[in-house]
């Protein structure tokens, strides 16, 4: 269960990822056709981040005390910290964004395009902060992974 | 039809100052964030349904902050950067305090 939360949250993330870039393509030019993948794109991309909040939250509360005490042995513990901290709280942003996501996108028609500035930049926004997470995320696992190496040197 | 997307709209601007706001509280406080977690649970719980529960109360209620679709992106990118902004530097200076 460890290694499956572990992969599990970052393969949902990136996914939510590819599909806010997706819903921002899709935005920059609406058609009919368009809209109606932006639709159902916007609501797989909240989906995906709600699993990913749950599935990374479980990993958080329940797994992460183990790889904090390894990374505590090395030199990186403060930088992992810092992506840690980080990650729990810039999640939130991340979360909202694309919870709003739908409501734009089902608001947003042919005739009434108020909603479209605000669909780039709120996929833009998540795509953002996606990558950022995912940045931190490989920075704290290269924290436990120092740690790992202070304590069995090659 | 264009009442949710600003009301919303101004609830994604006041949960993320809200969380960067609160994030500074705990940041402050030395051992809040402990006792928080102690008698509520992980901050990945609390902070997320805090979040939620500002989303959709100021989203279903008739909030406007913007007059137009530009001036909300902006009004949304600004906040959200913003409150990114004050938690990685947040972050930093607990890590470097030793929290």
């Amino acid at each position: 269960m460890r290694e499956a939360l572990l992969f599990i949250h970052p393969t949902l993330g990136v996914l939510g990822i590819l599909g806010a870039v997706w819903v921002f393509v899709e935005a920059l030019s609406v058609d009919k056709d368009r809209l109606r993948r932006m639709r159902i794109m916007s609501i797989v991309v909240a989906v995906l981040f709600l699993l990913t909040w749950i599935s990374g939250g479980l990993w958080d509360s329940y797994y992460y005390g183990a790889d904090r005490m390894m990374a505590a042995k090395g030199s990186w513990v403060a930088v992992g910290d810092i992506a840690m901290e980080f990650k729990e709280h810039l999640f939130v942003l991340i979360l909202l964004l694309s919870l709003y996501l739908p409501v734009l996108t089902y608001r947003l028609d042919l005739q009434n395009t108020v909603a479209r500035t605000p669909i780039l930049t709120v996929a833009a926004l998540i795509v953002l902060f996606g990558l950022a997470m995912e940045g931190a995320g490989a920075t704290l696992a290269g924290s436990v992974h120092v740690g790992m190496e202070t304590m069995m040197p090659s | 039809m264009d009442r949710q997307i600003y009301s919303f709209g101004a609830s994604i601007v006041v949960a993320s100052l809200l969380t960067a706001v609160i994030y500074a509280i705990k940041a402050v406080i030395p051992g809040l964030d402990e006792a928080i977690e102690d008698s509520i649970g992980h901050a990945w719980s609390y902070m997320g349904v805090i979040g939620l529960v500002v989303f959709f109360g100021l989203g279903l209620a008739p909030v406007r902050f913007a007059k137009d679709g530009r001036s909300l992106a902006v009004q949304i990118a600004g906040a959200a950067l913003v409150s990114a902004g004050v938690l990685f530097l947040l972050s930093a200076w607990l890590a470097v305090r030793g929290n």
